[in-house]
């Protein structure tokens, strides 16, 4: 292929002149129904862009948050969608920025609200502009209908209560903005699974239940993450698990962009087919690639590997607890069960740079990580060490001549609220036993124990 | 915003935008509703840009966003096959060269796109796709020797 025919086939897409002009108009008048309803849901996830956040365009919603949906009344529903029809402006608006404390805990609100924490009262509302003033200067929330305008207090911080009624507000209009064509959604989605259910299939909820007891089995934490599920029978053109009538339940972080999907046949509950993960489209090295890298890097050091045996994985670094942050990375390893010798080289699978090496005492990964937590002010290795040592001997275990491993991570992931730490393994001999502990790379507290 | 702005900007970025959202979605009714969104948070946004340079990468990492969750969310909807792939009219010279680009991996799609047909250097793309300059020149790479394109010019600045 030339490069100039690749330029000039890629530059012959264009979108269609009436495309762009209904683009245009809608673009104008704010239209709410567009395709897919994706503007209303854009409505919300604006509210938490401005909070600095990336959001993807369709959010999705736990079982909690659902059944609160889809109890409003039709009532409620009508009054929100005739709010949006009927405000003068094409956006929402604020009398003020959020602050940068208001935006932290509104993402942090906005994981909790998921879940199930929900404000105790629904938003003020005003009827008029002297009205909004007029709480303002009580110190009240409230939100404008005719002008889409969030009047914030001016002289403090938004309560939590106050942030989880804007959260609730936001989600329940676009909600009801949705809710004609999400009805008829449901609708249809309980006429077939009413269907599946008589001819022996299995329910909705049990699909649920085999989906989250996968989520165990795989030593996954859901916390923070959105939960959805949805019905399929099979018989759509692009069919996939050959034709066979499914339930797909799964579970999404939009903030770690993680994602954890299972289909599961909707007559005898088998797994067809599961996705864990949110790094795939990133790797770019092969398995075989990334033996040559190590192979290289252990020449490099001067490493004899006559008398070695080799053995190599990939690890795609969803798992709770990444102690590489969650980077989708290949371990290539030499081992000699005689002299008992090992090396190992972690490399990255998105890059092909050398994640992590240990070698002759030295090991990359944690010492760099550690240099670099001393200077951001946290404890050193030692120093974790000797708290777990105190620990253990308040406990009445004796750790003298004991073995002590230790491994420091600076951890991207969901556990211990994304803090560093020092994973500490005192290792026993003797009794063979075993005691670990997780302890705060800043200040030293133990977070967790683990083993014997 | 001014309506002279929207359609100013709709027209000046509209089928950059499109031809990204197509190269990455595979699909022209998905490339359409992911370039409205890209507008939408541009006017939600209002954001300064130092000049049409910054304005142009800052609407190209907001569409591969969208794209990517749009991606993610795929399994809701019937799966494409490359031979039903739609993408609106295409003359028959440019069909076989889509076709061979839309085999590739998205996250090597998106690069060649950035490199080849907007010019973007590694530096600039690896901004743009929030990965490290490695990464993208690893998939460059990839994107070259599946394609096999014979370039001019090998450097890679």
């Amino acid at each position: 292929m030339r490069k100039e025919d690749l330029i000039n086939a890629v530059s012959s897409i264009v979108m269609e002149d009436e495309a762009q002009a209904n683009m245009i108009e809608a673009l104008k008048n704010q239209d709410t129904k567009r395709h897919g309803g994706m503007k209303a849901a854009g409505v919300i996830l604006a509210l938490i862009a401005a909070a600095g956040v990336s959001v993807p365009a369709y959010a999705l919603v736990t079982s909690r948050l659902q059944e609160r949906m889809e109890n409003m009344t039709p009532e409620t529903i009508t009054s929100l969608e005739q709010q949006v029809q009927n405000a003068d402006v094409d956006s929402d608006s604020f009398n003020r920025p959020y602050s940068a404390t208001e935006q932290q805990r509104m993402e942090q609100l906005y994981t909790e609200y998921l879940e199930g924490y929900f404000p105790q009262n629904d938003l003020l509302l005003a009827d008029s502009e002297e009205k909004a003033s007029e709480y303002v200067q009580s110190g009240l929330l409230c939100f404008l209908p005719s002008t889409s305008t969030f009047y914030l207090p001016l002289y403090r911080e938004l309560t939590d209560e106050e942030i989880l009624e804007l959260l609730d507000f936001m989600k329940k209009r676009d909600y009801a903005l949705l809710a004609g064509e999400v009805m008829a959604r449901e609708e249809e989605q309980r006429n077939l699974i009413q269907e599946n259910v008589k001819s022996g299939g299995i329910t909705e909820e049990e699909a649920i239940e085999i989906a989250q007891s996968r989520l165990q089995e795989l030593g996954l934490n859901v916390t923070g993450f959105e939960m959805n599920h949805y019905y399929d029978d099979g018989k759509d053109m692009g069919v996939r698990y050959g034709g066979a009538a499914y339930y797909n339940v799964n579970w999404s972080n939009i903030f770690s962009h993680t994602y954890y999907y299972f289909w599961i046949n909707a007559e005898d509950g088998t797994i067809l087919d599961e996705h864990i993960g949110g790094n795939e489209d990133n790797i770019v090295i092969t398995e075989q690639e990334a033996i040559e890298i190590a192979t290289k890097r252990a020449a490099e050091l001067g490493l004899q590997l006559d008398g070695f045996e080799m053995n190599h994985g990939f690890e795609d670094g969803t798992g709770r607890r990444d102690i590489y942050g969650g980077i989708p990375r290949y371990g290539v390893n030499w081992a000699n069960f005689v002299s008992h010798t090992y090396y190992y080289f972690m490399v990255n699978a998105q890059d092909g740079s050398i994640l992590d090496e240990s070698y002759e005492g030295h090991r990359k990964y944690p010492e760099e990580k550690i240099r670099q937590n001393v200077e951001n002010g946290g404890i050193s290795a030692e120093e974790a060490k000797e708290i777990t040592r105190a620990r253990l001997e308040e406990q009445g275990i004796d750790t003298t001549g004991v073995g002590c491993d230790i491994w420091f991570t600076d951890n991207h992931s969901a556990d211990f609220d994304g803090k560093s730490y020092y994973k500490i393994t005192w290792i026993h001999d003797e009794n063979r036993k075993f005691y670990g502990f997780y302890v705060d790379g800043r200040d030293g507290t133990i977070l967790e124990g683990y083993g014997n | 915003m001014e309506s002279e702005k929207i359609t100013e900007i709709v027209h000046t970025y509209g089928n950059l935008l499109y031809r990204v959202c197509v190269v990455m979605l595979r699909n022209a009714q998905d490339a359409e509703d992911a370039v409205q969104e890209v507008f939408c948070r541009y006017l939600e946004k209002h954001k300064t840009f130092s000049s049409p340079e910054h304005e142009k990468a800052w609407l190209l990492t907001v569409a591969n966003h969208i794209c990517k969750d749009m991606l993610r969310f795929r399994s809701r909807h019937p799966q494409i096959d490359i031979d039903d792939m739609d993408i609106g009219y295409l003359p028959a010279e440019s069909s076989a060269v889509i076709q061979e680009l839309m085999q590739l991996p998205v996250a090597i799609r998106a690069v060649i796109y950035l490199h080849y047909i907007e010019g973007y250097k590694i530096r600039e793309i690896s901004k743009i796709l929030k990965v490290s300059e490695q990464a993208v020149k690893k998939r460059l790479q990839r994107g070259r020797e599946q394609l096999r394109i014979r370039l001019e010019d090998q450097a890679m600045s």
